[in-house]
């Protein structure tokens, strides 16, 4: 029994992984997966709250990111590229900045009023407010 | 023997220097990650305070090669296979000046111009509002769904944008200002465009490089999207000189598009009115396309047809033999070709293509295309512009790498 439980702890990393949206402590207590997604796509520029946004995203690559576009997004990566060529090359925006780790998502977001990311949910802590579980 | 007594005395030697090396480079390791944590610590600053980017560059660059079955010319592409027509790189660099105040700039050069770099936009732009923004310089002329990324490949499903709609306009600038203003509801944003301003620029029409004056342009779109759907209606009026009257130029334009971020359909509906014997064109298509993980396979139904023939009352061989009979009251005059029905058009074309995702921002295309049902005009092929009617349908295949950077 003890090894059963031992193995599922293992596992419990894999098996939970959920991506969350988080905002700094003082962001806004939820949000919709469409403010969520219009922030992504700058379409929108400020949190409920009335914070200006600054949505981060992960670099390209990581199975985190893909999962959060899948879910709020809807758009494949390669979709996403060829969406913000068309923004850039028109002058409509910029993507949003990328980090490299969840990690460093997360201590930006704590550090950054108006900031807005997503992590694992299994990171959350209290220096960032999860708004959304897409 | 010598050298070998050498080398054992010198071995210690060597692991002594090395050791006093080591705790010389281990002192300074300790001022080196002390430095080193201070640029961590003022990159973290930078990363945390992106604005100061107030510079910024990014490019395009589309390669292509094709070849058609027979002279006939579409989409730039002949018998013997071209890199040229559709090959292309963009730079384009946006300097923010303020918060609301922008500069923008793209340069173009393309392997049909020996890629020769010119100017595609150079305007600055300012926010006065988060729902209103105007702009000033040389811009896209806004006709078309996708005349904003017009030539960055890379930003489009297919190999090219439909000829049949995106063919029949050759000025693709203008030199003016425009007005942007949003409305945003709920879930889904309305766009208003307004222009206005003036072009002049080189083009090839019926076979001769021509001077193309557009004056008094004025225009407007509306655009509505909530990220799946996309509704877009445009107009635009103007009176253009091909060097002699000024004619009066209408032009409609009706635009759709889905993408539930697998499926996407794109159609749009577009009408060209020119005053006088200029041909008034009516065209549209419409695209399917699938994406089925890093590959993206289309098929477009696309059709063009000339609605003013009968203000083209003679025929090619009648005014081409004029033009050619010495004594003629029309001997030597080219320009009156316009009069004859070799710029009456009516055609049809399917396309079949695949957009694969290669790597993170490269896409590699392929693209078959069928132009046939000409009916007994020349469809509009640069090939067919002759005395006779040498084409009576065009295959082209053709493939393409686009990236953007």
């Amino acid at each position: 029994m003890r090894k059963l439980l031992l193995a599922l702890s293992f596992l419990a990393p894999f098996t939970c992984a959920d991506v969350v949206v988080i905002t700094n402590p003082s962001g806004p207590d939820a949000m919709d997966a469409n403010q969520v997604r219009d922030l992504f796509i700058g379409r929108s520029k400020s949190l409920p709250n009335g914070q200006a946004a600054d949505p981060i995203d992960l670099e390209s690559g990581q199975a985190l990111r893909e999962e959060f576009h899948t879910k709020v997004t809807g758009r494949s990566q390669a979709q996403l590229n060829a969406f913000w060529s068309k923004q850039v090359f028109t002058g409509k925006g910029q993507p949003p900045r990328t980090l490299s780790s969840t990690g460093a998502v997360k201590s930006a977001v704590a550090s950054t009023p108006g900031a807005i990311g997503y992590i694992d949910s299994s990171e959350v802590d209290d220096s960032v407010k999860v708004v959304l579980t897409p | 023997m010598q050298t070998i007594h050498h080398t054992k005395k010198a071995l210690p030697l060597a692991l002594c220097a090395l050791f006093f090396s080591y705790g010389t480079s281990a002192q300074t390791s300790d001022e080196r990650i002390a430095q080193l944590e201070q640029q961590v610590q003022s990159l973290q600053t930078q990363v945390n305070k992106p604005d100061d980017n107030r510079l910024r560059f990014n490019g395009f660059l589309s390669v292509g090669y094709g070849m058609a079955s027979n002279d006939g010319g579409y989409a730039g592409y002949n018998e013997e296979g071209s890199f040229n027509p559709e090959s292309l790189f963009g730079l384009q660099g946006a300097f923010t000046l303020t918060d609301k105040t922008e500069v923008t700039m793209q340069l173009v050069g393309r392997g049909n111009e020996d890629w020769d770099p010119s100017i595609e936009w150079a305007y600055i732009s300012h926010r006065f509002t988060p729902a209103f923004k105007m702009r000033a310089g040389k811009m896209r002329l806004p006709l078309f769904m996708y005349s904003d990324s017009l030539e960055v490949g890379y930003a489009q499903p297919w190999i090219r944008p439909p000829e049949e709609v995106y063919g029949n306009v050759p000025v693709t600038s203008y030199t003016g200002i425009d007005g942007l203003y949003d409305i945003n509801f709920d879930m889904s944003t309305l766009t208003f465009q307004a222009f206005m301003g003036e072009s002049e620029e080189d083009i090839t029409n019926l076979g001769q490089t021509v001077r193309l004056e557009v004056n008094d342009l004025f225009g407007g779109s509306a655009t509505w999207t909530d990220f799946i759907w996309t509704l877009r209606g445009n107009l635009a009026t103007s009176e253009i000189t091909i060097g002699g009257d000024d004619l009066k130029t209408d032009f409609y334009g009706l635009g759709a598009s889905y993408n539930n971020g697998s499926l996407q359909v794109i159609s749009e509906w577009t009408r060209l009115e020119i005053e006088g014997p200029t041909a008034d064109t009516d065209s549209g298509y419409i695209t399917l396309a699938y994406t089925l993980g890093s590959f993206a396979p289309y098929a477009t139904y696309s059709m063009q047809e000339s609605t003013d023939d009968d203000e083209r009352p003679y025929t090619r061989e009648f005014i081409y033999t004029a033009i050619s009979t010495p004594g003629s009251p029309l001997y030597g005059n080219v320009a009156a070709v316009a009069l004859s029905d070799v710029q009456n058009s009516e055609r049809t074309t399917y396309s079949v293509g695949v957009r694969w995702d290669a790597t993170s921002n490269v896409a590699v295309k392929f693209d078959v295309t069928r132009a046939t049902d000409f009916g007994d005009t020349g469809g509009d092929l640069p090939g067919n512009m002759g005395p006779t009617i040498a084409y009576d349908d065009i295959d082209v295949y053709s493939i393409k790498i686009d990236s953007a950077f």
